[in-house]
């Protein structure tokens, strides 16, 4: 018989390691709490500018921990934003 | 009833007028279509984040509603048109975002530039607590009194 080498991708080994280590695993701040859940809008900059970079570019979930629906539901909420002037595209505007 | 939103970012040099024209579309054109404005919130003047039309600043007016389930796109569509023709000379931007059945009716929003600002000296000198000064002015007027 010849072997079978099983295939493991880094990203799944890289989540395992993180869920045993002592920071434990990632979690969204806005799954299962609905009164953050409430906050988030297009009209309340002061939080979703805690979700930009100093470019003023969007946070990637590897580093906010956001889940992939509430990644993709604020990352709309910033670029409704943006289209009315109360977010920067990027920064050097002025 | 479905709830919908439109945020108006206007010039700055807007009058009254204006103002009362967007609010009087919003309750005629919305009664029409047997729905209901909610709400008609002036936020003021805020700083942009950036230049629109060679403008740091801008007005805000927000405007909430609600629509019966017959014709929703078309009556959405001559909104958007109204702000888009109509008032094209004070309206810059528009968005109107559909609200979901759950959202609350108190919103957080950005602070305005106007906010804290008067003409009265009394109050922006309790305000800063600068209170030898305050004491000056209540004793120069005092005197005024008496005299």
């Amino acid at each position: 018989m010849s072997k079978v080498k099983l295939k493991v991708s880094s990203r799944l080994l890289k989540k395992k390691i993180r869920k045993q280590s002592y920071l434990g695993p990632k979690h969204c701040r806005f799954c299962g709490n609905a009164d953050q859940e409430v906050l988030l809008d297009y009209k309340n900059t002061n939080l979703l500018r805690a979700f930009l970079t100093e470019r003023n570019k969007i946070l990637p979930s590897r580093v906010s921990g956001n889940c992939f629906f509430h990644q993709r539901f604020l990352s709309n909420q910033i670029k409704i934003a943006r289209s009315v002037a109360l977010l920067p595209f990027c920064s050097g505007h002025s | 009833m479905l709830r919908y939103e439109t945020l108006v970012l206007a010039r700055t040099e807007i009058t009254n007028d204006e103002l009362s024209l967007l609010e009087k579309f919003f309750d005629s054109h919305v009664a029409n279509a047997q729905g209901k404005v909610d709400a008609f919130d002036k936020w003021g003047k805020l700083r942009l984040a950036y230049q629109v039309n060679k403008s740091e600043y801008g007005v805000f007016v927000l405007a909430r509603f609600q629509l019966p389930l017959a014709n929703v796109g078309a009556i959405i569509k001559e909104i958007d048109s109204f702000l888009k023709f109509k008032c094209n000379e004070f309206v810059l931007r528009h968005v109107t975002t559909k609200l979901t059945s759950n959202a609350p009716t108190a919103y957080q929003r950005p602070d305005s530039v106007d906010v804290g600002r008067s003409s009265n000296l009394d109050a922006f000198l309790k305000e800063n607590k600068v209170e030898n000064l305050l004491k000056t002015v209540e004793d120069s007027e005092a005197d005024e009194m008496e005299d």
